[in-house]
Formats: C-alpha cells, sequence, structure tokens
C-alpha cells in the first residue's frame, strides 16, 4: 500500500457489512478499532476471523447512542493515539413495522441506533480530524432514504437523516481537509437482512438489475476506495452499492 | 483576579489568534469578555471556525466539551471559557 497506515474507527465493526469493512481496512494496513455494542460473542468471531488472518484490530464495547459513551471513548481513543483519520460508521438497527404497527419505543431506537450514533461519533471524530487537516467520513444510508420501503418508515427516515448529516457535515468540514461521504447499500445479506420474508428478498432482486445480493466485502471495497488519499476532491455524496436497484 | 486565571485567559487568547490565523488582530487587543462568535462580535469569527477553536482548547488544555449544548455558552468570551477550563482540570 502506497498510502500512510492511518487510525479507522469501524462503527459496527465486528459484524456484517463493518466486519467486512475493518478487514479491508486492517489488510491496507491501519489501524482498526472496532465499535461494538454488547454482541461479545460476534466480537469473539471477528477477533478470531483478523487474527487468522494474521490481522489485528482493536475493540471498543460502547453504546454509540449514549454522549457520555461516546465521550469517554474519544478520551480512550486520545489516550491510545488512535483517534480516527477515518470513520465509519457502519453500525445498523431494523424494527419493521407497517405505520398502523410501529411503536414510538421501535421508532426512537432505529433513529437513535442510526442517525443519533452517526450525529455523536461524528461530532467528536471531527475533533482530531480538523487538527490534522485530513479526514475521511463514511456514512451508511440505504436505498429506502430515497426510495422508501414499505414496512421501514423508521428505517427509512433515519437513513435520509444520515443523508442530510452527511451533507451538511460535509460542508461544514472541508475547509479542513475532512471528506464526509455516504455509502447506500442494497440487499447485502446480513444479520441486519436474515430477518427479511424471502418473497421480500426475491422481490428486490427482481428490482435489482444485476440480480443477485450484494456481498459485504463488495461494500467494504467501495468504502476503502472512499477512504482514500485519492479521493480527495468527493465529499457531500452518497454512492450507490446496490447492483442497479436506485 | 487570581494570576492564574489571568494567565488562562491570555494562553485562550493566543490560541484564538494561532488557531484561527487572525491577522492584524494580536492577542492583547482580544478582550476578556469581547463576544467571540456573535455577529456583534468586533474579532468577525466565522462561526464555522468555532469546530477549529474547540478542537484546539480541547488538546491544549486536556478538557472535553459535552454534547448537551452547553459547548455554546463556554464559547462567549474567552472569559467564560476560561471558566469552563478552569473548572474542567480542576
Amino acid at each position: 500500500m502506497s498510502a500512510p497506515p492511518r487510525n479507522a474507527l469501524v462503527i459496527g465493526g465486528t459484524k456484517g457489512i463493518g466486519r467486512a469493512v475493518a478487514r479491508r481496512l486492517a489488510l491496507d494496513g491501519h489501524h482498526v478499532t472496532c465499535v461494538y455494542r454488547r454482541d461479545e460473542a460476534a466480537r469473539e468471531q471477528c477477533a478470531r476471523e483478523l487474527g487468522e488472518a494474521g490481522l489485528s484490530v482493536a475493540f471498543e464495547q460502547v453504546d454509540a447512542t449514549e454522549p457520555a459513551e461516546v465521550l469517554a471513548l474519544f478520551s480512550r481513543l486520545a489516550h491510545a493515539e488512535r483517534e480516527p483519520d477515518l470513520l465509519v460508521n457502519a453500525a445498523g438497527l431494523t424494527r419493521d413495522a407497517p405505520l398502523a404497527f410501529l411503536s414510538v419505543a421501535d421508532f426512537d431506537a432505529v433513529l437513535a441506533s442510526n442517525l443519533k450514533a452517526t450525529f455523536l461519533v461524528c461530532q467528536q471524530a471531527v475533533k482530531p480530524m480538523v487538527r490534522r487537516r485530513f479526514g475521511r467520513i463514511i456514512n451508511f444510508s440505504s436505498p429506502a432514504a430515497l426510495l422508501g420501503n414499505e414496512g421501514q418508515a423508521a428505517y427509512a427516515a433515519a437513513k435520509a437523516g444520515v443523508l442530510g448529516l452527511t451533507k451538511t457535515l460535509a460542508r461544514e468540514v472541508a475547509r479542513y481537509g475532512i471528506t464526509v461521504n455516504a455509502v447506500s447499500p442494497g440487499l447485502v445479506r446480513t444479520e441486519l437482512t436474515a430477518h427479511l420474508p424471502e418473497q421480500k428478498v426475491e422481490e428486490l432482486l427482481r428490482k435489482t438489475p444485476l440480480r443477485r445480493a450484494g456481498t459485504p466485502e463488495e461494500v467494504a471495497g467501495m468504502v476503502r476506495m472512499l477512504c482514500d488519499e485519492a479521493a480527495s476532491y468527493l465529499t457531500g455524496q452518497c454512492l450507490s452499492i446496490d447492483g442497479g436497484l436506485s | 483576579m487570581q494570576d492564574t486565571q489571568r494567565e488562562l485567559r491570555q494562553q485562550i487568547k493566543e490560541l484564538v489568534v494561532t488557531t484561527l490565523r487572525l491577522e492584524g488582530v494580536t492577542p492583547q487587543e482580544i478582550g476578556d469578555e469581547d463576544p467571540l462568535f456573535s455577529p456583534t462580535s468586533p474579532l468577525a469569527l466565522d462561526s464555522l471556525s468555532a469546530l477549529e477553536l474547540l478542537s484546539a482548547i480541547e488538546y491544549t488544555f486536556k478538557v472535553r466539551f459535552e454534547s448537551d449544548g452547553s459547548a455554546k455558552q463556554h464559547f462567549e468570551s474567552v472569559a467564560t471559557l476560561a471558566a469552563f477550563v478552569s473548572a474542567a482540570t480542576r
């Protein structure tokens, strides 16, 4: 790798697409810290898999929806000289229900995990990036943000919020050499999409010109591209990685 | 005013000038109570540059501003910033 190794922070880095991103960035020689909320089994599996590949990453258990926990995380990262140059907000949560049955509690939980956590982490992460005059932030949106998706009112609203946050933050921090972009993965088979009924999956695949689900590695490859030094003139954009769905 | 508080305010004024690369402004010209980011501020600071100053203060004094909206109050003037740093490092 010609680019210098950077500190990378991957929120939701022990599962699904986040894990593939962590692996990809670690393979590139970056110093990766994976944040997970509570699933110790997933953390152990992630550590084992990366270890078998000869890769070493750090782990932090943090509820990124809690401001105090996010502040404490960044204090620890500063102490360990692991404040991020690269930030990937890949954590996600769905609580699908048609509007009539969507509870306020579920709506709040989905907004907190997908949008509030992204805001809180971005707010802290930009500070060291400002000092270093370099940063790459990649937030996770969804095709549902712009297309909508039946049964995903909360998720779609949260992911549309992520787009607005991404575009606004991109403008606010561009002067410091920090780029902020979003990716919008289509159907990717992970724990997050495992609950989808087969009928829904088939319907999504019919609408997807490439006629197949994406892989976490395909999304990670695009995230890696956005993290690259060469991606310095791309900011405030959303990259759809959805097989042509949108 | 105690010497330590006076020194702290002076340090913050120097940080404002150097961090925000203010041309034609010396730390001595910044009053303790001058508004920093208000439209009426004689310094005419751009509100988006508050992030840079906030980052510099956190790094220099090893403090952290909360995400509860209180940061805006601390950035009213050099005096309020110094009070925050004093309280946070006590």
